[in-house]
């Protein structure tokens, strides 16, 4: 096998490496691996593409290949064009939102219960349970909750009273939020318990310090935690970000897309594509534009973030 | 001698097409031939569905029945659109809707009963079916399905209530305003809640004014007509004085419980529910007691009503054979038996798919059984009952419909203003076609 000849240099000397060795023995402990990552993301993916330019209906054994149809339709079709601007629209809303509700609230819990006492861990663990709950189980109690005539959540508003009952998931402008409040509720004990740990991991050092030159508690917060912060947070901001962009459940149990579309979102939208007009073909060229769409956004938040991360703690 | 050669010709086509649409409609009796079926049914309907499963094989011994439990309807289709696609674990029957059937005859992926109906006519009296049901699943000709667990859209009332007031259910869509007005100031509440999020409850009242979804013809929508704009006006004028509540959340619960505890006088919904709505208005479970009445689609120059509901299809998959087709279809002809379904509609509520169900002295005790347990039963029409338009694209333009509708009655839009968006939308789906 291939020998490659490495060096370091140690004080202005370079130092030569004992070659590395590959042997076809790594390769074969990779390989099962390797094919299941082929068999279970990269074919899905090839055959996604093959799909986007056939007319494959859900429903039908046959298809034929009809070239860049399914394309031209997408970028020119009066409905497409409008449930697609629409629902890309509501995906980024609610990404930006939930994002902002994960990791703001996620971080101003993780300083609330940042103390290594019984009653703080039960705390915390009261806020880190919902994540254990199914999102459609969550998703059903919710709808319950927020039911216009018998929820609680406007029984607790006419005790304020709020004598008008609100109409949650039926108002267009409110049923997004209902949703943000839901997923909110589920994720934001995840990322106040990965703060946390972060925050643990913060020596004392630098506040005993800052302490002794006069900062106050919001400039430590500001000049030490928040920038030695900053790998977690990005990690939390790429993984809540991949996770809202593909939001699905929620939405399909508290207002399958309604009202007027205006809780559909992407996943939803190739959802009803493939699964309620049957049109698998159409599904599929929305589904890689979501790919592409995604990708291209992660790499460049990648990109901008990684440039503010201070990875020394 | 030309038109002799064309005369043998056609002669030959002709029967070829009789060949094709022949089947062998053997069923070995020496050996065990497996049909499973997928349906949709719990509770006590999946117990009863079991129970004539079971009396079904105890008939026909060497044919041995899988009932599976899927899911809803959204489901079953999910499933057998994916097990069609993979061309293996295609069920012998399954449970699907009837909007379903138009894109599944049209794709071809359920078998034609016709041949079936032939070959087994000793064992189905299909023109015993009522004739609304079986033209609604029959499409370009081809029997797509039986009628199974049938429901249609009518309206549940307080008949209690409505008998203190001395007022009777509108028997005709001029007669609502009227209606609505006296219960709504005599109670204080909504006289009527309409289920919004689905096209198949209030479009019926659209339809009988002659307002249709989609005009065939010209592809484009008849809601677009001075009728509907009416209708849609009419509507919001009884949500905006009270009315009505137009329920588009939750809507199912909402309804149910909006209607036992008395929080209004009626409610438009499925049929299906009736033994569940009575038994929970008689027990007064939700804090009111009181007899529940049922009542058709008010007469507007129609009085349709739409087949809605499950029915039965046999997939035509090459995974199974025409042995265990032809025992799918002996299955689904059992189960929709005018005695089965009799029982069947004693305990699920669905309508009894049988004329001679009603007609027939040998189920008059049955008939009886049914009418003790559910006895508005007698009030529903099955004659006016029709297929509603057989279009691909028909539920997706009723998904535009419900979304307006909601739009205007519940969050303030303008009626005339919704109406055209509303118009145009329908217009722009159909042409996507």
């Amino acid at each position: 096998m291939a020998k490659k000849t490495r060096s370091v240099e140690v004080n202005g000397r370079q130092i030569r490496l004992r070659p590395e060795r590959y042997s076809w023995s790594d390769f074969f402990m990779a390989l099962p691996a390797v094919l299941l990552l082929v068999l279970t993301t990269y074919y899905p993916i090839a055959k996604l593409i093959n799909i986007s330019f056939t007319d494959w209906r859900l429903t039908s054994r046959t298809y034929e290949y009809v070239g860049l149809k399914n394309w031209i339709w997408l970028f020119t079709s009066k409905t497409s064009t409008k449930y697609l601007l629409n629902s890309i629209k509501v995906t980024l809303i609610y990404t930006f939102f939930n994002i902002a509700i994960d990791l703001g609230l996620g971080l101003v819990l993780a300083h609330l219960f940042n103390r290594l006492t019984k009653p703080y861990g039960a705390m915390r663990a009261l806020i880190f349970m919902p994540r254990y709950i199914a999102m459609s189980t969550c998703g059903i109690i919710f709808l319950w909750m927020f039911n216009t005539d018998y929820g609680v959540i406007n029984r607790m508003l006419e005790w304020a009273g709020v004598q008008n009952h609100i109409n949650w998931l039926g108002d267009g402008k409110l049923a997004l939020t209902s949703i943000l409040i839901l997923t909110g509720w589920h994720g934001v004990g995840y990322s106040m318990m990965i703060y946390l740990s972060a925050l643990l991991g913060i020596s004392r050092d630098y506040y005993e310090a800052s302490s002794l030159d006069g900062a106050t508690p919001l400039q430590q917060f500001r000049y030490i935690t928040l920038p030695l912060l900053s790998p977690t947070s990005l990690f939390l901001f790429i993984t809540t970000f991949i996770s809202s962009m593909k939001v699905y459940q929620s939405v399909d149990v508290m207002t399958g897309g309604g009202p007027r579309q205006q809780t559909e979102v992407m996943v939803y939208y190739i959802y009803r594509l493939a699964f309620d007009d049957n049109r698998i073909d159409r599904a599929s060229v929305v589904a890689l534009l979501f790919f592409v769409v995604l990708l291209i956004v992660t790499a460049s938040t990648m990109r901008i973030t990684n440039k503010n991360v201070h990875y020394e703690a | 001698m030309k038109n002799l050669v064309a005369l043998l010709l056609a002669a030959l086509m002709l029967l070829a097409c009789t060949a094709l649409a022949e089947i062998d409609p053997s069923i070995p009796t020496d050996q065990t031939t497996e049909v499973v079926f997928w349906h949709s049914f719990t509770g006590a309907d999946e117990e009863t569905l079991l129970r004539q499963i079971e009396a079904f094989q105890t008939e026909y011994p060497y044919i041995a029945v899988k009932p599976q439990y899927i899911g809803g309807y959204n489901d079953i289709h999910t499933e057998l659109a994916s097990a069609n696609a993979a061309g293996v674990g295609v069920p012998a029957l399954c449970v699907i809707n009837v909007p379903r059937l138009t894109s599944y005859a049209e794709d071809d992926v359920v078998e034609d009963l016709n041949p079936y109906i032939e070959a087994f006519a000793d064992k189905i009296n299909f023109a015993d079916f009522y004739d609304g049901m079986t033209t609604a699943m029959n499409n370009g000709g081809e029997q797509t399905a039986l009628p199974f667990g049938q429901s249609g859209q009518i309206f549940y009332y307080n008949k209690t209530l409505l008998g203190e007031l001395g007022v009777s259910f509108p028997e005709k869509l001029e007669d609502m305003d009227a209606f609505l007005k006296t219960v709504s100031e005599a109670t204080g509440k909504p006289a009527l809640e309409i289920h919004g999020t689905d096209n198949a409850y209030f479009y019926c009242m659209f339809c009988n004014l002659g307002a249709y979804m989609i005009d065939v013809d010209t592809n484009t929508t008849g809601l677009g007509s001075e009728v509907a704009l009416d209708l849609i006006k009419r509507i919001r004028s009884w949500v905006d004085a009270g009315y009505v509540k137009w329920v588009d959340t939750d809507v199912g619960n909402t309804l149910m419980l909006d209607f036992t505890s008395g929080a209004t006088a009626s409610v438009l919904y499925t049929s299906s529910l009736y033994s569940s709505y009575k038994a929970k208005a008689e027990s007064g479970e939700n804090g009111a007691v009181f007899e529940v009445g049922i009542a058709n689609q008010p007469m507007g120059i129609t009085n349709y009503q739409f087949v809605a509901g499950a029915t039965l299809i046999l997939p035509s998959c090459e995974c199974n054979t025409q042995a265990q087709k032809n025992a799918a279809f002996l299955l689904a002809s059992y189960l929709t038996a005018p005695k089965q379904q009799l029982e069947w509609a004693t305990v699920s509520s669905y309508y009894v798919t049988r004329k001679s169900a009603s007609t027939d002295p040998q189920y008059a005790e049955a008939y009886q059984a049914l009418l003790e347990e559910l006895p508005e039963t007698a009030v529903i029409d099955l004659n006016s009952y029709v297929s509603k338009t057989k279009h691909p694209l028909f539920d997706k333009c009723g998904d535009v419909f419900e979304n307006y509708m909601s739009e205007i009655m519940n969050n303030g839009m303008d009626p005339e203003e919704g109406w055209e968006m509303m118009i145009e939308e329908i217009n722009d789906t159909l042409a996507d076609a």
